[in-house]
């Protein structure tokens, strides 16, 4: 029996009907909510259905080449700004990400598909690194891709099955050469245990290998926590 | 050509996939926002928004959630919802009365597994009581608020809750709806909430 005092935002959340202030609070509420998710669950669940309820009609015949138009012409759009995108848009965007490192994963990972993407579409990606848990997460897996670019490196990372963090804590990437190891930035996990970066690094990435580590805070310098990660090879 | 494949080429830039995507689910998409928005100009407008978004947002698509389909409606659901809350001069009308008899002429083009389901939902629909299926229609395709039904049909609150609540209930338990992993429920949660 669900006798969580929220069981009435479930649906109102469902529907995106929630006022902005409430959603957000219901959305930490849910961190914490196990029977909350799960109702929020079927409830998504059985909206996406309804939307297929409607007797479907043909649209206007001259609409396919308007909807094709429009993406050719976004297309060309997104050509353009990416030859004038610049870089200290990307220390402040990583800058930003570990400022507000806490509390707020899910709303902070959001977006983070779309930089990845930048980073594969702005430079050909050198490498290709797969990344495996170790024995403290033996389900976590993700991977990361290394790009040259402005005689640096941008560097992606998705991880997914990382075990939650304490409020407070990070997950940073090592980049490890000769036994010595910089930081290739810090990140966070949502609730479903998926997370990653996207950052750029001044100097070029050499690296023989790649570790993620469990920090006690986002401002470590070198490795104190556990390994949780590293790379296959 | 299968939907991952599809989305593959999406975002991997080829504008070609667009026209295919657009054969697959357009006929879905325009008549969500045609029912939403009640004309034909507005629903063309929300369909050309989404294909851009999708085209835009393809690298989102993660197959291991959920079908092509599935995805691409909800983003015509929320783009359809966002106008009627811009636009929303006078809440459109034929949501009034009890809902009519949906048409359950069978669809002959379109994503196959799509039609079927559809057809299945439109079913059950039906066949819940006509108060419930009214207020779940007018919270789900007018996007009114439960006060905002509550209010039109001047009834109280507690009632116009209960009746969506127990509708979307029945209509899970019609459908017998596959729980998706809990923890799926995050990588759901759409901006606009």
């Amino acid at each position: 029996m669900h006798t969580c005092p929220h069981t009435d935002d479930v649906i109102t959340f469902g529907l995106g009907q929630l006022p902005p202030d409430e959603a957000r609070n219901f959305q930490r509420h849910l961190v914490a909510c196990p029977a909350c998710r799960l109702q929020l669950a079927e409830v998504d669940a059985t909206l996406e259905l309804l939307a297929l309820a409607t007797p479907p009609v043909d649209p206007p015949p001259n609409l396919k080449a308007r909807v094709v138009g429009n993406v050719a012409e976004a297309a060309a759009a997104d050509r353009r700004k990416r030859r004038t995108w610049t870089l200290p848009a990307w220390g402040a965007a990583a800058a930003a990400v570990a400022i507000v490192l806490g509390s707020y994963a899910v709303l902070r990972i959001d977006g983070l598909q779309e930089r990845i993407n930048g980073i594969q579409q702005a430079a050909p990606v050198e490498r290709s690194i797969a990344m495996v848990g170790t024995a403290a997460a033996p389900a976590a897996s993700g991977r990361v891709l290394v790009a040259r670019e402005g005689g640096g490196a941008r560097i992606a990372l998705q991880t997914q099955g990382l075990p939650a963090l304490e409020p407070g804590q990070a997950y940073q990437l090592w980049l490890i050469k000769d036994g010595k190891r910089t930081s290739g930035g810090v990140f966070v996990v949502d609730a479903t245990g998926k997370g990653g970066l996207a950052t750029w690094l001044p100097e070029p990435a050499e690296f023989d290998a790649l570790g993620i580590t469990r920090e006690p805070d986002a401002f470590s310098l070198q490795p104190r926590g556990q390994k949780v990660m590293g790379s296959s090879t | 050509m299968n939907d991952v494949a599809l989305m593959t080429r999406l975002a991997a830039g080829d504008q070609s996939a667009v026209g295919d995507l657009y054969d697959r689910y357009s006929r879905q998409v325009f008549s969500l926002a045609r029912r939403m928005l009640g004309d034909s100009p507005a629903a063309e407008d929300v369909t050309q928004d989404v294909f851009l978004k999708v085209w835009k947002h393809a690298a989102r698509f993660d197959p291991d959630r959920g079908r092509l389909g599935t995805w691409v409606l909800h983003m015509a659901y929320t783009t359809a919802v966002d106008q009627l809350r811009t636009a929303r001069k006078s809440p459109p009308s034929r949501f009034e009365d009890l809902p009519d008899e949906p048409d359950l002429a069978a669809d002959t083009a379109g994503d196959a597994e799509i039609s079927v389901l559809g057809a299945e939902v439109r079913a059950a629909l039906m066949r819940l009581p006509a108060e419930q299926r009214q207020a779940l229609e007018l919270a789900y395709f007018g996007a009114l608020t439960q006060q905002e039904i509550a209010a039109r049909l001047a009834i109280p609150l507690g009632t116009v809750k209960s009746r969506v609540r127990l509708g979307l209930e029945a209509l899970r338990g019609f459908l017998a709806t596959p729980r998706r992993k809990e923890a799926d429920t995050y990588a759901h949660l759409s901006p606009h909430r």
